[in-house]
């Protein structure tokens, strides 16, 4: 099970909670999963078939994850705002 | 992984002299403002004088009657964006402002903001058209400060602005709209238990300045609209994918119509990401049916280009008995400028990330104003995040009596330490860089000298990954074409060269490489968050490596052996009974075969991110205030240095910006939002006499996920120097700065406010 | 920008006969380093440009027993190459010598630093601290304006439509004398002064007494000033810090500057008071045959 690390804004979708526990092979089908859970959680997630605008994933200590990178049992994932670099 | 330091190189970690070298220094290289077409007309932009005015009409019929004068440009000439959101490589851009930011549509929301242009036979027609331009404004009050914007009845700047919340997102829908477009909230532990285990706690307020890049080249772009619907766009960038991606969706064409050159750079740091031009240039093209060119003036620069944001920022640390830091609270209001989009969660995300804190809580705000939308600067967001916490950090060394070296050692964050924004650090440096700098000779000599004082600060940046594509053609004489798509800022044609030439045996020197237009070469993302040598040397490295493949089979096909018994190494083909170089090899099957052509991309792999420690002396003048600057040291964790020379220049380049940052630049607004020092003159970078020779200590701590160990240099560099200056002005004049810039007239103004009675500063 | 009209006189009366007929559209150039700059940002606005650096007049270089001759389009690069303003008119080298770069100070001019009448003209303190005297040409002949007199605004002196400025005067310092110009600026080169301050002073033949002194101003008020009350008080004064600093003290009280990007009000009349200590402590070191040491910006 991966552990989602869920932002302040959808935490009202997990009564709350963070982090919270998901099941997939890769960060889409945690996601999926996720929504299982939490109906409508989904539509914040995405936007039509990638991460919505202004989100950053990172699996593990790593910034910058897309929605087909694998996840492994135990990863962390975090939901984090975008960064721009200069 | 194999453990880097440990492996030798020929190539990398050698200095050899840059490819594009002897072009730059005798002029020849062709930057943007050389761009010279068959036909070409010259563009000027109408920019508004005012911070805040609804445009009631804009009546253009003069300037297109003035002779020589071949077209004029408005927002009306720009197709409709609706509210799209549109994902352009190192963020998401809200159409609509993009738009608006190009050319003002009903409103202008900042001095300079683009409201007309015109083409004409030549610049001076050009700019005695834009005087013909008549525009009806309605000013309104103009909106300057994070504090004034973040006011219940703020005047408001966009109305299709509404703060996307931290919290409960149900109150969006009811929300309305508001200056402060999104509002981020972090939480780690328990910050009151926190506090309440602390012994001693520090709480400080910090103002910050709006500060530009302050590149040398101005923004320039030339565009030429095809008979057949296709646009060739020529111009100063530092992504020529994204700059082809935000000229397509503001003109709404198909991305592939378009095509970017990208010319020399004159610098960018952040700053030439976003586009202005180039759809200005494209319109204007359309309508005369000949090429424009476009060239900014450095008022223009200043007063319409992204600077990075100033803004408020609140930091309350709580240390126990033992000096372990238990406690930590930051509040940060950063300007986005005329539309949103502030580094403010890049900030929030950095400002405790230098220290392992149990219990943290971090909140920021996006905060319109009637300033340029800010852009990304080296590191963007996290300079100022950096002034304030460690400011705090160095107060708390002193009430505990603590050696801030020791402190810092004892709080570093480093392998498996959790951020307050969530993630675990993976292999970093912070460590390494403050025993460096424990170590230096500059640590261990005193400044000595009545007035000087010395001051510590660490800085931390995230460095980026994303995507890169390079392609290499080995030519008959066994030199190798390497091209790329990431424009060369900071010398990375060489250090890309370095890579390739490194896996593949070769000298660099036999490595030509060439930074191409977005028909030429793969998609690849910006030159910018500290990516092109860890993300575009990877693309290098696995076309060396698809060549090397080639050979290998080529070779065994050529001397009639299986592939498995044929062995490339080092620039040497060998099979049993066979033995020839690399060039050997190369002349042979270009007579016996096809081209050798590789590719590579990259575009998996990310950062761990870089942490610096930085240590400054200097002398304050206590009867003016002034700040010199006496000698400086940069340790910082590099990963591994492919071209050390490169790796010192960006070190010292940060620290340089760093300084002039801490102590004299800021937009210097007068009370009706113009800013009224947009030249270098009164805009106060740092000279050559204003800088001591900057040291740079390169800590190597090889980054897992690159081959050879990369880890990206350019940005964090410019994190720790205003902090690194306060902490030792603190030192060398006894009073706290808690605003950047720390000018002279500030710092007299602190000095003579602590020397008078009762007026002591907080201790 | 629209087409200009070049014109280089090689005589003074044609040079003012030029002027005369365009009055109100023509401009002079000397160096050009203010004019150029202005004319391309729209500043200020020509038709008709009259180089005066061919006029042999403005290029007199001399000094002798009766003075200095200064010629109004000499450039800053002369000023401070030339020994006798080295020796006995040292202030102006010290504002030649950090007026731009070197390219700049080849072509910049003392007089033309004059003419652009700028309240933080770093020559003018020093050409006012060394009594300079302007000659100007006109249609009636030439006439004197004392330098202090000659800036009446920013950007604005007593130039009428139709004249020029060709020499400044100064008169040849008495024995024991000596001079300084420092401004202060927040970066250590390419600044405009937050606050200049020249001093002249003559010490009794032992150093020990202020003969005489003049001490001028730029960047606290409309125009470059003379310090008059600040400079009558170091007159029959011994040479000591306490002599100074009253000195200073008045120049402080004589400064009525604006708040604008380069510095608040207070903080240039705290700088003005700083500076004249400063300065004046330098030009007695000169008085009594020292070297003074300054590093700019420092």
């Amino acid at each position: 099970m991966a552990v989602v690390y869920l932002p302040k804004a959808l935490q009202m979708f997990s009564g709350g909670n963070s982090p919270v526990v998901a099941r997939g092979k890769t960060v889409r089908e945690v996601f999926e999963d996720l929504d299982q859970q939490y109906p409508g959680i989904r539509d914040r997630l995405f936007a039509g078939s990638s991460i919505q605008p202004g989100l950053m994933l990172a699996v593990g200590s790593r910034m910058g994850a897309r929605l087909l990178d694998s996840v492994d049992e135990d990863d962390e994932i975090h939901i984090l705002p975008a960064i721009g670099g200069g | 992984m194999p453990d880097n330091a440990q492996r030798s190189y020929k190539v990398i970690g050698t200095r050899p002299i840059r490819h594009d070298g002897v072009d730059k220094v005798t002029g020849r290289a062709k930057y943007g403002a050389d761009v010279m077409l068959t036909g070409l007309l010259a563009g000027a932009v109408l920019r508004s004088p005012h911070a805040h005015a609804r445009i009631r009409s804009i009546d253009t019929s003069a300037a297109e009657a003035l002779p020589g004068v071949r077209a004029v440009a408005t927002a009306r000439d720009l197709p409709d964006q609706g509210s799209r959101m549109v994902e352009l490589g190192e963020g998401s851009v809200n159409m609509r402002h993009l738009s608006a930011n190009v050319l003002a549509h009903d409103k202008v929301l900042y001095k300079g903001h683009a409201v007309a242009a015109v083409a004409a036979d030549n610049i001076h027609i050009a700019q005695e058209a834009l005087k013909l331009i008549r525009v009806d404004y309605e000013p309104l009050p103009p909106v300057m400060t994070v504090t004034e914007a973040m006011r219940a009845g703020a005047p408001l700047l966009n109305d299709d602005v509404v703060t996307q919340p931290a919290g409960n997102a149900e109150a969006l829908a009811e929300s309305k709209p508001s200056n402060v477009a999104k509002h981020f909230l972090f939480e780690k532990g328990n910050l009151d238990e926190g506090f309440a285990r602390a012994k001693h706690v520090v709480e400080r307020e910090f103002h910050l300045a709006t500060v530009h890049q302050g590149y040398i080249e101005p923004h320039n772009a030339t565009a030429l609209w095809h008979a057949d619907g296709k646009v060739s766009v020529w111009m100063s960038t530092q992504g020529s994918f994204t700059a082809r991606q935000q000229t397509a969706e503001l003109l709404r064409i198909p991305v592939s119509d378009v095509k970017v050159t990208p010319m020399e750079i004159g610098g960018g740091f952040g700053g030439k990401i976003s586009v202005y031009l180039p759809p200005v240039a494209a319109i204007l093209s359309r309508k005369t049916g000949r090429p424009v060119k476009i060239v900014m003036d450095r008022a223009a620069v200043f007063e319409a280009t992204g600077p990075t944001p100033g803004g408020v920022i609140r930091v309350k640390l709580g240390a126990d008995e033992s000096g372990k830091l238990v406690a930590a609270d930051a509040w940060l209001a950063y300007e986005a400028g005329a539309y949103p989009g502030s580094p403010v969660g890049a900030g929030c995300m950095c400002i405790f990330a230098c220290y392992d804190i149990p219990n943290a809580r971090v909140e920021g705000f996006d905060v319109c104003v009637n300033k340029p939308r800010t852009n990304a600067y080296r590191a963007p967001g996290s300079t100022q995040a950096a002034f304030a916490v460690e400011t705090v950090v160095d107060e708390i060394c002193q009430r505990l009596k603590l050696d801030p070296l020791e402190f810092r050692l004892k709080n570093a964050s480093s392998e498996g330490t959790r951020r307050v924004d969530g993630p675990v650090f993976s292999r970093v440096g912070l460590v390494e860089t403050l025993q460096a700098i424990g170590n230096s000779e500059h640590y261990k000599s005193p400044p000595g000298g009545p007035n000087r004082g010395r001051g510590m600060a660490s800085g931390f940046w995230f460095n980026v990954g994303l995507k890169s594509s390079v392609t290499a053609t080995i030519g008959c004489d066994g030199k190798v074409a390497l091209v790329e798509g990431s424009p060369d800022i900071g010398g990375t044609r060489t250090s890309i060269a370095m890579q390739f030439a490194e896996t593949l045996g070769i000298p660099v020197e036999d490595v030509h490489p060439a930074v191409a237009d977005t028909d030429s070469v793969g998609y690849t993302d910006v030159t910018g968050g500290s990516r092109v040598t860890f993300s575009t040397g990877i693309a290098a490295v696995e076309a060396a490596r698809d060549l090397e493949r080639q050979l290998v089979s080529r070779a065994a096909e050529l001397w009639n052996v299986p592939a498995d018994q044929v062995c490339y190494t080092n620039g040497v083909m060998t099979a049993p009974g066979h033995k020839a170089t690399f060039k050997e090899l190369v002349a042979e099957l270009h007579e016996t075969g096809e081209p050798l052509v590789g590719r590579g991309t990259s575009g998996k792999a990310n950062q761990a991110g870089a942490f610096a420690t930085h240590l400054v002396d200097v002398e304050v003048d206590p009867e003016t205030g002034k700040v010199q600057i006496l000698r400086y040291t940069a340790a910082q964790d590099v990963g591994t240095a492919i071209h050390p020379s490169y790796v010192e220049g960006q070190i010292q380049g940060g620290v340089g910006q760093g300084i002039g940052w801490a102590l004299n630049e800021e937009y210097w607004y007068d009370d009706r939002g113009s800013m009224r020092n947009a030249t270098f003159l009164d805009y106060r970078l740092p000279t050559c006499y204003d800088l001591p020779m900057i040291e740079p200590i390169l800590v190597e701590v090889p980054d897992p996920s690159h081959p050879y160990g990369v880890r990206g240099v350019g940005e964090v560099p410019i994190c720790p120097p205003p902090a690194a200056i306060a902490i030792a002005i603190a030192q060398a004049a006894g009073v706290r700065m808690t605003e950047l810039p720390m000018a002279p007239h500030k710092v007299m103004a602190a000095i003579l406010a602590k020397s008078r009675p009762g007026n002591g500063q907080p201790h | 920008m629209h087409e200009i009209d070049y014109e280089s006189p090689t005589s003074l009366a044609d040079a003012v006969a030029i002027l005369q007929k365009n009055r109100e559209s023509v401009r002079c150039l000397a160096g050009g380093t203010d004019l150029i700059d202005h004319l391309r940002t729209g500043r200020i606005d020509a038709r008709q440009i009259v180089d005066v650096k061919k006029l042999p007049e403005l290029q007199i270089l001399e000094a002798g027993p009766e003075g200095l001759r200064l010629g109004a389009a000499v450039c800053c690069r002369s000023v401070c190459a030339h020994a006798a303003i080295q020796q006995d008119y040292t202030a102006l080298a010290d504002s030649g010598a950090i007026i731009g770069g070197i390219q700049i100070q080849n072509r910049a001019s003392l007089g033309g630093n004059l003419c652009n009448s700028g309240p933080a003209a770093d020559s003018i303190p020093s050409m006012v601290a060394l009594s300079g005297i302007c000659v100007i040409a006109g249609p009636d002949g030439l006439r004197e304006v004392p330098v202090e007199k000659f800036c009446v605004a920013p950007g604005k002196n007593v130039l009428k439509p139709g004249e020029l400025l060709v020499e400044i005067r100064f008169p040849k310092p008495a024995a024991h004398s000596g001079s300084h110009y420092r401004r202060f600026i927040p970066r250590n080169e390419m600044d405009i002064a937050v606050v200049g301050v020249a001093a002249a002073v003559t010490l009794s033949a032992d150093g020990s007494q202020f003969v005489a002194g003049r001490i001028s101003l730029g960047a606290v008020g409309p125009t470059p000033l003379l310090a008059e009350e600040a400079s009558t008080k170091l007159i029959g004064k011994p040479v000591n810090d306490d002599a100074i600093a009253a000195a200073a003290a008045a120049a402080r009280e004589l400064a009525a500057p604006i708040s604008d990007m380069r510095g608040t009000a207070d903080y240039r009349k705290h700088l003005t008071e700083v500076l004249t200590r400063r300065v004046l402590s330098a030009a007695v070191t000169r008085a009594r045959g020292g070297k003074v040491d300054h590093r700019p910006g420092w």
